[in-house]
C-alpha cells in the first residue's frame, strides 16, 4: 500500500469517529434538552403540599414531570385528584405503618433503601441485579424484596431470581430465602436449583407466601420466619398475594404459547384449594398485585395510552378499568 | 501486578530485558485488530449491562424469555461459527467475512432502538448481535495469525486480547456515564452503542490492510469442505484440539463462580460490581505480558499453567474465609487464568493450523471447547444441586488437576516448546 492511500484511510477514519462522536454529542445534548424542557412545562402540575392521611395509595408517579419517578401519594377517596409527591425516587416501592421499601437502579445494580413516614432513608442495601418485587408486612416489621440475577443458571446468559428478607426495624443483615429449609409433603427438597420470588406476607408478622421454582415449576409456598422454613403447596403459582381478611390469593398463573402466552390473573381460596381465573381481567398481566378491598386487585399494566394502574374484580365479570393514570408499583396503606 | 502463581515455569517479573522486543514485534494490522475489538467491546458490553435493567423497568417485562433462548443461540452460533469460517479460508477473503460479522453487531445497535417494547423483535435483536460475534471471531484471529511472524504469536494475540479485556471494562462504565448524564434515557445507550461499533467497522476496514498472500496475486488454493477438514485434522492440531477440550471440559466460567461467591459464601453484595470490572482490568493487565512470555517460554507451558490459577481459584472458593482477601485472589487469578489461555490458545492452534484452512480450524477448536465448557457447567450446576458446592468445587478440581496432566502429555506430544531465545527480526 502505498502512503497516500495510508494517509487517505487514516482521515476516513477519522472522518467516522468524528462523525459518530458529533452523533453521540448532538444526541445527548438534546435529550438533555427535552429532559430540561418537560421539567419547565410541566412545572405547574396540580400537588398536594402535604401527604393524605390514610387511607392512601402509595405509587411510583411516571407522568413527565419535574416529579417523574418519585413516590407520590393520593387518597383512596380521590385516586383522580391532586397527588403528594415525596423526594424519594424508587422503581418499586411498597410501605405499612410508617415503614417503606424503596428499590432504586442506583448505581451498578440497584439499592434497597429503608424509608420512615417522613420519607428519611433509614438504611441503604445493595441488590444484586435489576428490583423486580417489593413488599413490608403490614406491621412494618418486615420487608422482602426480589431482584434479577444475571448468570444465576447454569447457562451464562440466563436470568433467575433472588429474593431477601430484611427486618425494617434493625440492622440485622438481609436474609436470603435460599437459606430456608423447603419441604414438599413432609420430605425435605434440597436442590441448587431453588429460586424465591414475589413474598406476601401473613398478619402475624411471622408467616408469608411466596413463589418457589425448581426443576422448571413455580409452586406456591408457605414460610415461617422464625422456624426458616417454608413447605410447598401447590404448583403453578406466580407473584401471590394475601387478600386483608388473609383467605385468598391473587396470582399470576402462565398460559400457554397457544393461547397468546404470558401470564392471566387467577384467585386461589386458602381453605378449599379452589383456584378460578379472573373473568374481569384477561389480558397479559405481568405484576404482583395489590388487593384495594376485599374483592378488588390493583396492578401496573404498560400499554399504548402510557403505563397506568388497573382495577379489577376478583368475582364478577365487571370489565377491569384503569385506576390510576401514569402510575406504578402501588400500595394499599390502611 | 501481575500473579502467575508460583509453580508455573516462570522467571520473575523484574527480568524484563525482552519486554520492548516483545511489544515492538507486533505489527501495526495486530494493533488495529485490537483497536476494533476494543470498539466492538466497549459497544456490546454497554448494551449487555443495561439490557437486564432495559427490559424490566423500562418494558415491564420478564428477562427470563431471554435465557430460555440460550441454547437455541449456541447451537446457531457455532453452525454460523464454522460455515463463516469455512467461507473465509475458502475464499480467502478473512477481512471480507470478519466485516460482516463487526457489521451485523453494529447494524443490530440500531436494532435495538427500532425493536421497542415488541418482544419478538427484540429477541430477533439479541440473536443477530450474537451471530455476528460467531461470525467474526475466527477470521478475524486468522488474520492476526497471517499478520504476525511464528515467533512471536502469543505476543500478537496477547496484546489483541488486552485490547479486547480493555473495551469489556471500559463498557458498562460508558453505559453508566450515560445514564447519569440522561437518566432513564436507554436509547442514547443504544445509540452511542451504534456509534462506538460503527467506529468499529471503520477501524477494520479502514486500517486494517489485507494481508499480501505468499503466492503473489496467485488465485489461492480453493479447498472443499472435506478437503479442509482433513488439512485441519492434523496429528498436531488433533494433539492441541484435544488438549483444549479436556482442559475446558473441567473449567468452570466466571460467570458460575461469582455464582458461588453469591450464594454460597456470606458475600456482601455490594462488591460485586468489583468482579465485573476487576476480572476483565486484571486480565487487560495480564494478557500482553503473559503473551510474550509464553513467546518466550513455551505456550504449552503458559497454557497449562493458566489451568493452574484456575485451579487456584477453586482451591480459594472452597478453603478461603469470605472476605476481601478471597475477592481480589479470585479476581487476580482469573484475570490470569484468562491471560493465559484464551490468546495462547489461538496462537498455539494458529501456529500448527495451515493458512488457507485457519480460519476453519479455529472454528472447530472454538466450538470443541464451547462444548466442552457447557458440559463442564451442567456437571458442576448438577454437582451443586445434589451435593452441594464444596463437593462440586472438589470434584472439578480434581477432573481438572487430571486434565492438566493429560493435556501436559497431549501438548508435549504436538512438539517442544520453541526456543525461548528466538527472536523474529521481522519488526
Amino acid at each position: 500500500m502505498t502512503a497516500s492511500s495510508r494517509a487517505v484511510r487514516v482521515w476516513a477514519f477519522a472522518l467516522v469517529c468524528a462523525v459518530a462522536a458529533g452523533l453521540v454529542a448532538a444526541s445527548l445534548l438534546r435529550a438533555r434538552r427535552q429532559a430540561a424542557r418537560q421539567a419547565d412545562t410541566h412545572d405547574a402540575e396540580e400537588l398536594l403540599s402535604s401527604p393524605p392521611p390514610a387511607p392512601f395509595l402509595m405509587f411510583r408517579h411516571l407522568a413527565s414531570t419535574t416529579s417523574w419517578g418519585r413516590v407520590a401519594l393520593v387518597p383512596l377517596a380521590a385516586p383522580a385528584g391532586p397527588r403528594y409527591s415525596s423526594p424519594l425516587a424508587c422503581v418499586r416501592v411498597h410501605y405499612a405503618a410508617g415503614r417503606g421499601l424503596c428499590l432504586t437502579t442506583v448505581g451498578p445494580l440497584g439499592q434497597a433503601v429503608v424509608f420512615d413516614a417522613e420519607f428519611l432513608p433509614r438504611r441503604t442495601l445493595a441488590l444484586t441485579g435489576p428490583p423486580s418485587r417489593a413488599r413490608v408486612s403490614s406491621t412494618g416489621r418486615w420487608g422482602a424484596v426480589t431482584v434479577f440475577e444475571q448468570g444465576h443458571s447454569y447457562a451464562d446468559t440466563a436470568f433467575s431470581t433472588r429474593t431477601s428478607l430484611i427486618d425494617l426495624t434493625s440492622d440485622a443483615p438481609a436474609v436470603n430465602l435460599e437459606a430456608f429449609a423447603v419441604f414438599q409433603q413432609d420430605r425435605q427438597v434440597r436442590r441448587a436449583d431453588v429460586n424465591f420470588w414475589g413474598v406476601t406476607f401473613a398478619a402475624d408478622d411471622n408467616r408469608f407466601y411466596a413463589t418457589l421454582a425448581y426443576g422448571g415449576t413455580p409452586y406456591l409456598v408457605e414460610g415461617d420466619i422464625a422456624r426458616r422454613e417454608t413447605r410447598v403447596l401447590t404448583a403453578d403459582v406466580e407473584c401471590p398475594s394475601l387478600s386483608p381478611d388473609g383467605t385468598r390469593i391473587a396470582f399470576k398463573r402462565a398460559r400457554s404459547l397457544a393461547d397468546g402466552g404470558g401470564w392471566r390473573l387467577w384467585v386461589l381460596e386458602l381453605a378449599t384449594q379452589s383456584a378460578h381465573a379472573l373473568a374481569s381481567e384477561t389480558r397479559s398481566i405481568d405484576d404482583q398485585v395489590e388487593w384495594l378491598d376485599a374483592g378488588h386487585i390493583l396492578y401496573q399494566f404498560p400499554s399504548d395510552d402510557g403505563n397506568n394502574v388497573w382495577v379489577a374484580a376478583v368475582d364478577d365479570a365487571t370489565p377491569a378499568r384503569r385506576f390510576l393514570t401514569e402510575a406504578w408499583s402501588p400500595a394499599v396503606v390502611r | 501486578m501481575y500473579d502467575f502463581g508460583a509453580p508455573s515455569p516462570v522467571s520473575p517479573p523484574t527480568r524484563l530485558p525482552w519486554r520492548n522486543q516483545g511489544w515492538a514485534a507486533v505489527r501495526p494490522t495486530v494493533w488495529f485488530l485490537g483497536l476494533t475489538s476494543l470498539l466492538t467491546d466497549v459497544s456490546s458490553e454497554m448494551v449487555t449491562s443495561v439490557l437486564p435493567v432495559y427490559v424490566v423497568m423500562h418494558l415491564g417485562m420478564t428477562p427470563l424469555a431471554l435465557g430460555a433462548l440460550d441454547g437455541l443461540y449456541q447451537a446457531a452460533a457455532a453452525a454460523v461459527r464454522t460455515l463463516s469460517a469455512l467461507a473465509a479460508d475458502r475464499l480467502g477473503r478473512h477481512k471480507a467475512v470478519a466485516v460482516a460479522g463487526y457489521g451485523a453487531s453494529a447494524l443490530a445497535k440500531l436494532g435495538y432502538l427500532a425493536a421497542g417494547a415488541a418482544w419478538p423483535a427484540l429477541i430477533g435483536v439479541v440473536v443477530a448481535d450474537r451471530l455476528g460475534k460467531g461470525v467474526r471471531t475466527a477470521p478475524r484471529d486468522a488474520l492476526i495469525a497471517q499478520h504476525s511472524s511464528p515467533e512471536q504469536l502469543a505476543t500478537a494475540f496477547g496484546a489483541h486480547r488486552a485490547m479486547d479485556a480493555a473495551g469489556a471494562a471500559l463498557g458498562p462504565l460508558a453505559a453508566f456515564g450515560i445514564l447519569l448524564i440522561v437518566p432513564g434515557r436507554f436509547d442514547q445507550v443504544f445509540l452511542a452503542s451504534f456509534a462506538i461499533a460503527l467506529a468499529g467497522v471503520a477501524a477494520l476496514v479502514f486500517l486494517v490492510d489485507t494481508p499480501a498472500r505468499p503466492g503473489g496475486t496467485a488465485p489461492v488454493p480453493r479447498v472443499s469442505g472435506r478437503a479442509a477438514v482433513r488439512a485441519v485434522m492434523t496429528p498436531e492440531f488433533g494433539g492441541i484440539a484435544a488438549a483444549a477440550c479436556v482442559l475446558s471440559a473441567a473449567s468452570v466460567s466466571d460467570a458460575l463462580i461469582y455464582l458461588v461467591l453469591q450464594r454460597e459464601l456470606a458475600f456482601d453484595p455490594a462488591w460485586l460490581p468489583l468482579l465485573y470490572v476487576g476480572t476483565p482490568l486484571c486480565y487487560f493487565a495480564m494478557a500482553g505480558p503473559v503473551g510474550i512470555l509464553a513467546d518466550r517460554r513455551g505456550t504449552s507451558g503458559t497454557f497449562i499453567a493458566g489451568h493452574l490459577c484456575l485451579l487456584l481459584v477453586y482451591v480459594l472458593l472452597a478453603l478461603a474465609p469470605a472476605g476481601p482477601a478471597l475477592l481480589i485472589g479470585a479476581l487476580l487469578l482469573l484475570g490470569a487464568y484468562y491471560a493465559a489461555t484464551d490468546g495462547v490458545l489461538a496462537a498455539m492452534a494458529s501456529a500448527v493450523l495451515p493458512g488457507h484452512v485457519r480460519a476453519t480450524g479455529l472454528s472447530v477448536l472454538a466450538t470443541g471447547t464451547t462444548l466442552a465448557r457447557a458440559g463442564a457447567a451442567v456437571a458442576f450446576g448438577a454437582l451443586w444441586t445434589y451435593r452441594g458446592h464444596d463437593m462440586a468445587l472438589s470434584i472439578l478440581g480434581v477432573a481438572l488437576l487430571c486434565a492438566m496432566v493429560a493435556g501436559g502429555v497431549l501438548l508435549a506430544r504436538v512438539g517442544p516448546p520453541r526456543p525461548p531465545d528466538r527472536v523474529s527480526g521481522l519488526v
